[in-house]
């Protein structure tokens, strides 16, 4: 029997969805669920990490990904006017600084910010104890990525808007700060965004530092609360409470694309 | 420092342009008196635009002076940023800024550089938008205008600088600028005053 091309189509549509649901119908009779609840939701230890995971937990998680994104965004922002610079030595520095900590794991850097300094300077301390180290740890290699983000922003933004800028009479200084760079951070928000997403994920990072109850965030939080039971409940919850930020994220992003594509 | 009898508002003197081996202003020499309109015109590429912005110093001169007002532009000691102000231009491809709108356009230098408070910036930018017909796109951004609206607000723009921008509070715009809103208003590639 000969099929015409819109049939063909709609058949293989439909063999594609019925292999799917197929496919679905075998997992859920094949896998083993009493085991997968016992082992990963448990609601008596779900409710037990509540309300801590979240007044804690997840506080301590977004304070340290706000203070290793605000340092990055300053250094970054530095960074990126140092290497567009006329003066050659701030270009140098500033092209080094990239080098070395985009080629360093940020552990290793998060590991010299906790460690090596205190050692270096025992009489001096990192100010804001965890919450310093970890936003300048995270934010040192942070800054390094976002410096070429941020640099191909403000090259993205088209000469004539310098120029109309000075015409108008505005100090170099002025015209950068009003006109171009706040056209340039709406060119990278997606990508500094996404930076934000990693630091997220990174901030668990804060626990070779020595976390306490009080400094304690979500994948330590969650570790521990592992350990505690000898179940793996708390890891789902963690994760899940990952989710409940980073997702939304996203979402705030594409809002703010959408905003900004009516002012391009 | 000028005691002498008034100037020509643009003076410029064997003004010679070069982008690398490419030689596009050959010596030019002329004067505008003030008040006097002056058309340069010229095949597509023969150094208007170039010649233009020369005159603001967008371009640094390969040879030559320049006087606007008497003040030496071509001077390495000029301050750049005042004379500019007394100077305005509109671009070929007008320069709106796209992430302000219409109305923050034509305020923002006025508040920046003129240091005006806000309510006077925007009493001047709307009298300016009124002057070239677009009262109504004081909200609108710059991408969602027309070709020659966009080039109608850049003009507006230029005129927000204007120092006795205060004192124009005209009943009915002058007919200089009703003709290139008429000119303008399909959608016209080039007029005179562009750079
Ligand atoms: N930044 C630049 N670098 C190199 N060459 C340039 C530059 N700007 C302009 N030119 C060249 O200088 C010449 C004059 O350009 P200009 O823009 O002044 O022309 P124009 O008379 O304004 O032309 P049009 O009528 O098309 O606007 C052209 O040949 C152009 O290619
Ligand atoms: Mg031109």
């Amino acid at each position: 029997m000969k099929l015409r091309r819109r049939q063909r189509e709609r058949l293989s549509l439909w063999l594609q969805y019925l292999a799917f649901i197929a496919f679905t119908a075998v997992v859920i009779y094949a896998a083993d669920w009493g085991r997968l609840r016992a082992a990963f939701f448990r609601v008596d230890i779900v409710e037990s990490m509540f309300p801590t995971i979240i007044t804690v937990a997840l506080r301590n998680t977004i304070l340290y990904t706000l203070g290793a994104f605000a340092f990055g965004v300053v250094l970054g922002t530095l960074l990126a006017l140092m290497r567009l610079s006329r003066v050659a030595p701030y270009r140098w520095v500033a092209t080094a600084y990239i080098e070395l900590f985009r080629g360093l794991p940020a552990l290793l850097v998060l590991f010299l910010v906790g460690y090596g300094i205190p050692i270096a300077f025992p009489e001096r301390e990192i100010p804001g104890g965890v919450f310093g180290s970890i936003a300048i740890g995270l934010g040192l290699t942070a800054g390094a990525y976002m410096a070429e983000t941020i640099r191909a922003g403000i090259q993205a933004v088209p000469k004539g808007q310098l120029e109309a800028a000075r015409t108008l009479g505005m100090s170099h200084f002025t015209a950068m700060r009003t006109i171009v760079i706040p056209q340039a951070f709406r060119i990278v928000i997606p990508p500094l965004t996404n930076e934000l997403i990693l630091l997220t994920k990174d901030s668990s990072l804060a626990y070779v530092l020595g976390v306490t109850a009080q400094t304690i965030e979500v994948t330590k939080f969650g570790r521990d609360t592992l350990n505690d039971r000898v179940n793996a409940t708390p890891l789902l919850v963690a994760g899940l409470t990952y989710l409940a930020i980073t997702m939304p994220l996203s979402q705030v992003v594409r809002r703010l694309e959408l905003r900004y594509a009516k002012a391009r | 420092m000028t005691t002498t009898p008034p100037r020509p508002a643009v003076e410029i003197r064997d003004l010679h342009k070069s982008f690398g081996p490419l030689e596009v202003l050959k010596g030019i020499d002329f004067e505008v008196g003030h008040g006097e309109v002056v058309c340069v015109i010229g095949p597509s590429g023969s150094g208007k635009s170039t010649l233009l912005r020369c005159v603001n110093l967008l371009e640094e001169p390969t040879a030559g002076k320049i006087w606007v007002n008497g003040i030496e532009m071509t001077d390495p000691d000029v301050e750049i940023d005042a004379v500019r102000r007394g100077i305005g231009m509109v671009f070929q491809s007008f320069n709106l800024f796209p992430h302000l709108t219409v109305l923050d356009n034509l305020t923002i230098a006025q508040r920046r550089v003129l240091r005006r408070g806000r309510a006077e910036a925007e009493r001047v930018a709307r009298d300016n938008l009124e002057r070239v017909g677009l009262t109504d796109k004081a909200d609108a951004f710059p991408a969602q205008l027309s070709g020659g609206q966009q080039q109608r607000v850049a003009i507006a723009r230029s005129l927000s600088m204007d120092a006795q921008a205060d004192a124009l509070r005209p009943s009915r715009p002058p007919r200089s600028i009703r003709n290139w809103s008429a000119t303008c208003s399909p959608s016209c590639a080039s007029l005179p005053r562009t750079a």
